[in-house]
């Protein structure tokens, strides 16, 4: 039975999620988008990882979606590039680490911590990564809210 | 009056400067010795170049330490840096 | 030019000068336990920037990313903002794409090796090939104008075409090329220091590999067969064949023979774009503002797998735009290899080869490395010059 892999990943992703799957996208050959609850993020993600063959996670980022950061993990496995979204309220940034079904994803959880000020709960260690030492606290530069102000040198002249 | 060349030290700046080096690149001027010189090497040098505006990188090392040779290019061919090391030696020369 | 001495201070090392250093060791004598890493020399905000320019303007912006990577970013970003309007660009325009890539990929691996030979101390080496690495510099800048920074793609394709006498120097330079890394494979793994220094040293095996996500051919050294080209095809790499280089030994030997032998298979490629180069455009124009939608394009960059997301909004300008560059997801099998384990013991005089292996595409690796001793209860640190002098003495 030779199932095109984008069907494949669809049909076993439903199947898995049932009505907790909130959308599903094939926007092209190859790439699958599938948008779950907070709450179903982390099994989705083991799901596609140890069940699906999705074993390499290509990146996890995150983008402003107004009252929401919509936190992204791209996975990569039987040809296809698959997107997770989950949308954590801005009130309330939490969703579960995947460090602990993939520990490559680390210092992805710690950018999106530093950037946008999403806690991956149970992550050993969201430490500044790579902001410098002295920027503010609660200062997230990727939300769209923060204008983030220009640096001034000391000799610059108006 | 300059010092004989001799004795003069330049210091080569490259690339964007950011939060994180500033305060190295500053305290670095301040213990090289009179007379000295500083060479910017490239655009983001120079001007922060295709970084003006991102909220990390500074207008310009001049903008911290003060600066006596620009070397534009993004990045700059090998001919514009000898040429600028050769232009600075001239001045340096002429006092 | 007359011969005068240049001095450039650095400044004596001094414990109140607050600066992060990147790497962190904690050690038991000569044995590395645990390894840690910071970045943000280099961080510059550039996600932020981008918000505020249009998609053609940050096309610059995106090809210095990385000065040596440049070409796979902007492929990567240009294919990316096409996938959102969903339509295919010219033939010709794929293939000229794979021409520029290859010819990066090229640079980019025959630099990393006399950058070997400079850290093992096998300066000849480094002379030697960065003597032949004028030849593709040459031929970028016949192509493009430029030596490094392309500029060669845009939006719909690409801003310049091959010419006949473009060509001509292209073979020319292939056959070059083909023949100087062939040399280089015969004797690089031939050679004793460089085997003291790259064999069984920096092991990741292949389950590591793949936990720990690494890309590229620091994955392909540890036994995994993928590419994006083959795995992923974007522009016309659906149509050139080549080998996925694939070693097995999981060390910093094998990383170094992928590359050699990445490099010979790249010089095919450029050949059979050339053969059978697609007459037509090589651009199509499209309009300032894309439709509202998200991609992911990716491209595989001299060091790995590229990836990019984009979120459009109706504007000119990227609501979002994400770059993962394949260094960041090498960092973490970078500190596994860095981290004495089971039967596998890895010493500090390792580390600026171990770092090499992932062909790092850090602008902060020449800064100072941290030591923590535990047992000795003593902390200290050195800047990369004198780990590396200290390398070569063992």
């Amino acid at each position: 039975m030779s199932t095109k892999p984008e069907e494949f990943i669809t049909n076993e992703m439903k199947a898995f999620l049932g009505e907790n799957l909130i959308e599903v996208r094939i926007p092209r050959s190859r790439r699958i988008y599938l948008t779950v609850k907070i709450d179903d993020y982390k099994r989705a993600a083991k799901h596609l990882v140890e069940s699906t063959g999705l074993t390499h996670i290509s990146t996890i980022t995150a983008a402003d979606a107004g009252k929401d950061v919509d936190v992204m993990t791209l996975l990569f496995g039987r040809g296809v590039e698959v997107m997770l979204k989950a949308a954590v309220p801005k009130t309330a940034p939490k969703i579960p680490t995947l460090t602990d079904l993939v520990p490559g994803v680390t210092f992805y959880e710690r950018e999106v911590h530093d950037l946008f000020g999403v806690v991956f709960e149970g992550h050993p260690n969201l430490d500044r990564f790579m902001l410098p030492e002295d920027w503010p606290e609660g200062v997230y530069p990727l939300r769209k809210e923060y204008k983030v102000a220009r640096l001034k040198g000391p000799r610059e002249v108006d | 009056m300059k010092g004989s060349p001799r004795h003069a030290d330049v210091l080569l700046v490259t690339g964007p400067v950011n939060k994180q080096i500033k305060d190295r690149i500053i305290r670095i001027y301040e213990q090289m010795a009179e007379p000295k010189f500083v060479v910017s090497v490239g655009n983001c040098c120079n001007s922060a170049g295709v970084y003006r505006g991102a909220y990390n990188v500074y207008n310009g090392l001049d903008t911290v330490i003060p600066v006596d040779a620009y070397v534009y290019g993004c990045p700059p061919k090998p001919e514009n840096i000898l040429q600028a090391v050769a232009a600075l030696q001239a001045k340096i020369k002429g006092g | 030019m007359s011969t005068t001495e240049i001095k450039v201070p650095v400044g004596p090392q001094h414990p109140a000068l607050k600066e992060p250093e990147n790497f962190t060791f904690t050690v038991e004598g000569e044995t590395i336990v645990k390894a840690d890493v910071r970045v943000g020399y280099a961080h510059k905000g550039i996600e932020k920037l981008m918000e505020s320019k249009t998609y053609i303007q940050n096309i610059p912006l995106v090809e210095r990313i990385c000065g040596i990577c440049n070409t796979a970013h902007t492929i990567c970003y240009t294919q990316n903002i096409e996938y959102l309007y969903d339509k295919p660009i010219p033939r010709r325009a794929e293939y000229l794409r794979v021409v520029a890539e290859e010819l990066n990929r090229i640079h980019s691996h025959l630099l990393w090796l006399g950058v070997v030979g400079h850290e093992v101390g096998f300066e000849t080496l480094f002379m030697y090939v960065w003597r032949d690495r004028e030849v593709v510099l040459d031929l970028i800048e016949t192509l493009t104008g430029n030596r490094v920074s392309m500029a060669f793609t845009t939006v719909g394709g690409t801003r310049r075409d091959i010419t006949p006498e473009i060509e001509h120097k292209m073979r020319k330079g292939m056959d070059i090329l083909e023949e100087r890394t062939k040399y280089y494979r015969r004797t690089v793994p031939a050679d004793p220091t460089i085997l003291a220094r790259a064999k069984g040293v920096g092991i990741l095996t292949a389950q590591e590999a793949i936990q720990l996500c690494a890309v590229g051919p620091f994955r392909r050294a540890s036994t995994i067969k993928e590419d994006v080209r083959s795995d992923d095809s974007y522009a016309a790499h659906d149509d050139v064949p080549f080998n996925v280089v694939t070693y097995d030994t999981c060390d910093f030997f094998g990383r170094m023979m992928v590359r050699i032998d990445e490099t010979l298979e790249s010089i095919n490629m450029v050949r059979y774009c050339l053969d059978h180069m697609p007459k037509g455009p090589i651009r199509m124009r499209l309009p300032n503002t894309p439709p509202v939608a998200e991609a992911v394009s990716k491209v595989e960059a001299p060091r790995g797998e590229d990836i990019h997301y984009v979120r459009s909004n109706g504007t000119d300008k990227p609501a979002r735009y994400k770059v993962r560059a394949p260094t960041s997801a090498n960092l973490a099998p970078l500190l596994q290899t860095m981290t004495s384990r089971g039967k596998y013991d890895v010493y500090i005089a390792d580390i600026p080869v171990l770092i090499a292996g992932i062909d790092p595409c850090m602008c902060c690796m020449d800064r100072s490395v941290r030591f923590v001793d535990p047992s000795k209860g003593k902390t200290w640190v050195w800047t990369m010059d004198q780990l590396k002098k200290y390398s070569k003495r063992m």
